[in-house]
């Protein structure tokens, strides 16, 4: 397979053609083995497997008409909460980079702790703030006499948007701050005013970056359980995700494959949308670095939008972390915040657990090794899709996306189905989390790096190679100087996402390979939310102390915070 | 790509990944345990390996999906489970993977946990029970009974696990369908109610105890904890039990070993002396700390729990056999019939 494809490569290849090649190859067969191989594996499930073709799984998921209920009310939470994450992170976005806005580094910091927080924790917070008896519904009902019901679709679409919506912001911010301010100077010179500028010049020119974020937001919100659960279920709202969900639990496994196939294939519609729109025009932005933009001077609205955004941030990323500190100080749980009821002991509990410091080291380890390769691997891809004519490479990057469709359960199932048997017995090893991480997360990584390929001028490396430059050095000086930065969120990000995960590790840890999240999700029901809030709190905590020694060691600020 | 300068910084991650599968990997024969939930299965670990040394892997949290998923690769690679409810010893029983195996323990059980000739042992007593919050209702509107919970008052307050998402859950709703002879009223009234579902059935406590609902049906083992942990830390938990005056649901936890051919007469050996541990006066103890029911006489229950109370037994075979009808059922019943 590998020569085969070498060859087909080596054949298009008009320069250089041995570490291009090779580098390529890689890619292309980890993701075959890695990617398409379980999933193959999860369709085949979906369709019988071992015994004998059948179609009736998908009949009978047709037949009920609670599925098409779940789709719909799936499709309508991921789409607003795209379309409220894209309002928020495109206008935090320019208003951030663009405006002379005070405070950008504390927004920056505030952002990156909203996304910091695993929604399966955030939400006990939305729930103590929003809830039926949430402190702040209690307050709104006794001054206005009116209430906020959470548990309902729209408080889903809220939530997520709120945890999304950093994502579209980084994708925004690195493309607004690598856009050449020439353009925009010389449309505003020759008369155009602000508001066109930014609709005809700005907005275009980020756009790629703004739907490839968006695109990723939607599919991974249509596949996220955590948020539909703790807020639909009380209202007996089903989204698709919690139908999956549903299936497995009554250890339907191919019900669970064929529903997921389904998820897939509206997951897949988004993407080829977002790919159609992009197809339309060629947004190249970037011919180089060469100067700060001038910032827009907000003028009187400089105060009400830094009020309404200190607000904002306020209410999203500090209050839900608040009330999750105060819950890990409780002595137990649903105890009203009086001195009385409040205790250090549930920070010392979890210091006695002997499964914590292992746990912690290996979400550590996984997350940083999924990171690395995952930015690898998708740097690759987003090489291969944007810069080469190798046949099938729309199809490389839809694979290296599907996996963002699956829910976890059943991505981990396709992880067991795929490792548990020689030749590449990965499964109860550490390996096999990380390999799962890896599959997870590199459509954050590519679709945060795809965006930022396209935005360069192939122009730019080709001059260096038509100079004589051999394909790696080319690489060295032109395209990684520009990708860095994307490349750094992109591990960022895949190392944020491997952190907080949890229904992987669930399923594919055993004894030693214990995770963060494994850890979260089996003390919320055997030992209390007190102990689950208070180890929350440290993860965020050595989170934001190893962010702070990270962009303190590396001299220069991570684009991501 | 890499520079030189950041070789050590892989090199060292490399180290860690290794030490992390070598603790993993290390150990002859040992076997492979999945067992929740995780304080107990540490407590339960740790003091059998005392005695036999570190023979034990053991998985917890959740692990009925994970062995289903084992099962449909073809190879399950726990030796022994423990915990959870009937429908997955059922399913996997019916698929010809448990081992039958009659402990000598077996003759100290309370006659109500002793079953014969069975794959699989009942290992803890567990029971659904209501539970409510007391800072919220008040000791004269408690409810007794589960109709106390369709009590128009309650209105959008009332919690239950989803039998959709979990399967302790589904037993329950079954139960309670099976008592009302076969009838679906008790679900249609808590629909009328507004019911709010919980994606366990462990988790109604949480719930309750958030002030989010103000009474529901749950597990009881999950209250218990909650109670004795705030017991220990001098507060008192919102938390009440109620044992149903119409019958707390039977939710019994068993213990089975898992039919593996290529297994060592050793390992199985290891297998049956662990399960017979679980099921002794000792391990009986231990699991009476985390709040479950021992199934044998000489053995007191927990405090809190109550000593004469009605029960339900859900006929599992009957859950097991019309799975599918009864979700069915349920859902039309809950999005209106």
């Amino acid at each position: 397979m590998v020569s085969n494809w070498n060859g087909i490569m080596i054949a298009a290849e008009r320069r250089r053609p041995e570490p291009r090649a090779i580098a390529m190859g890689v890619a292309i067969v980890a993701l075959l083995l890695f990617v398409a191989y379980p999933l193959l594996l999860l369709l085949l499930d979906s369709f019988g497997a071992h015994e004998g073709f059948t179609v009736a799984n998908y009949l009978k998921a047709f037949a009920n008409r609670q599925n098409y209920v779940a789709l719909a009310n799936s499709l309508y939470t991921s789409a607003g909460a795209t379309l409220f994450a894209v309002l928020i992170g495109v206008g935090m976005a320019w208003l951030i980079t663009r405006t002379d806005i005070p405070f950008k580094r504390g927004f920056r910091g505030l952002i990156f702790l909203t996304f910091l927080t695993p929604p399966y924790i955030g939400t006990i917070g939305w729930v103590q703030l929003f809830g039926r008896a949430g402190y702040i519904n209690t307050m709104l009902t006794q001054v206005l006499g009116l209430s906020i019901e959470l548990y309902s679709l729209e408080g889903i679409i809220a939530v997520m948007a709120v945890y999304f919506y950093p994502l579209i912001f980084w994708a925004t911010a690195n493309a607004l701050e690598r856009t050449d301010p020439t353009l925009e100077d010389a449309a505003a010179s020759s008369g155009g005013t602000r508001w066109r500028v930014l609709t005809t010049i700005t907005l275009p020119l980020v756009l790629p970056s703004i739907l490839s974020a968006a695109a990723l937001v939607f599919i991974h919100t249509i596949s996220c359980f955590a948020v539909a659960a703790a807020l639909g279920l009380p209202a007996r709202h089903y989204v698709l995700a919690t139908r999956i969900y549903a299936a497995l639990s009554h250890y339907d496994v191919q019900m669970a494959c064929a529903l997921s196939v389904i998820l897939v294939f509206f997951s897949s519609g988004a993407f080829l949308l977002q790919k159609a729109i992009l197809g339309r025009g060629r947004y190249i932005t970037t011919t180089s670095r060469s100067r700060k933009p001038e910032l827009v001077k907000l003028g009187r609205w400089r105060k009400p939008v830094t009020v309404a955004l200190l607000g904002f941030t306020f209410f999203t990323a500090i209050l839900p972390l608040l009330t999750i500190v105060s819950t890990s100080l409780l002595k137990a749980w649903g105890l009203p915040l009086t001195s009385q009821n409040l205790t250090l002991g549930n920070y010392l509990a979890i210091f006695q657990n002997r499964l914590i410091g292992g746990a912690l080291r290996n979400s550590l380890v996984f997350a940083t090794f999924a990171a690395g390769a995952a930015t690898l691997l998708s740097s690759l891809v987003a090489y291969i899709s944007a810069r080469t004519k190798l046949a099938g490479r729309g199809f490389l990057d839809l694979l290296a996306t599907f996996p963002l469709a699956i829910p976890g359960p059943v991505l981990a199932t396709a992880m067991i189905l795929a490792w548990i048997k020689p030749p590449l017995a990965l499964y109860n090893t550490p390996w096999i989390i990380i390999v799962a991480y890896i599959v997870a997360f590199t459509p954050f990584a590519l679709r945060n790096l795809s965006g930022s390929l396209r935005a360069f001028d192939p122009a730019l490396e080709e001059a260096a190679w038509a100079s004589g430059a051999s394909w790696l050095r080319g690489l060295r000086d032109i395209l990684l100087p520009l990708l860095r930065p994307g490349m750094l969120t992109s591990f960022v990000l895949v190392f944020l996402m491997g952190l907080r995960e949890i229904p992987l590790s669930l399923m594919l840890h055993t004894q030693g390979t214990e995770t963060v999240g494994v850890v979260l999700f089996s003390f919320r029901e055997t030992i209390g939310v007190e102990t689950v809030s208070a180890l929350a709190v440290v993860v965020i905590l050595i989170t934001v102390g190893g962010h702070l020694i990270v962009a303190k060691l590396g001299g220069r600020r991570i684009e991501v915070g | 790509m890499l520079k030189v300068k950041r070789m050590p910084v892989v090199v060292l991650m490399g180290l860690l990944v290794l030490t992390a599968g070598t603790q993993a990997a290390a150990g002859p024969e040992k076997i492979t345990v999945y067992m929740s939930p995780i304080p107990l299965a540490q407590e339960l670990e740790a003091t059998f390996e005392v005695e036999h040394g570190d023979v034990l892997t053991v998985v917890s949290g959740a692990w009925c999906r994970r062995v289903r998923a084992e099962m449909e690769a073809g190879d399950i690679k726990a030796d022994v489970l423990h915990g959870a409810d009937f429908s997955i010893y059922l399913m996997l029983r019916d698929a010809g993977q448990l081992l039958p195996y009659s402990s000598p323990e077996l003759g100290a059980f309370l006659p109500e946990f002793r079953m014969e000739a069975e794959q699989f042992t009942l290992a803890n007593g567990r029971y659904a029970v209501i539970m409510y919050n007391k800072r919220l209702i008040s000791d004269e509107d408690a409810p007794s009974t589960r109709d106390d919970l369709l009590d128009p008052r309650w209105k959008g307050r009332v919690v239950i696990g989803d039998p959709l998402l979990c399967s302790a859950a589904f037993a329950i709703a079954s139960s309670l369908v099976q008592f009302d002879g076969f009838d679906w009223k008790f679900v249609r009234g808590l629909r009328d109610n507004e019911v709010m579902l919980a994606d366990t059935a462990a988790k109604v406590a949480e719930v309750v105890a958030s002030g989010e609902a103000l009474l529901g049906i749950g597990v009881l083992d999950a209250p218990l904890r909650m109670i004795k942990n705030a017991q220990k830390q001098g507060v008192e938990s919102p938390l009440a039990i109620v044992w149903p005056e119409d019958g707390a649901t039977a939710m019994p936890r068993p213990v089975a070993i898992v039919q593996d051919v290529n297994r060592s007469e050793e390992s199985t050996a290891v297998a049956k002396e662990f399960v017979d541990f679980i099921l002794s006066a000792q391990g009986q103890k231990i699991a009476a700390k985390y709040g479950f029911i021992p199934v044998r006489a000489d053995v007191p229950t927990p405090p809190g729990v109550s000593t004469e109370f009605k029960t339900i037994t859900p006929d599992w075979e009957w859950i097991n056999q019309y799975d599918q009808a009864l979700r069915d059922k349920w859902e039309s019943v809950i999005y209106g019939e």
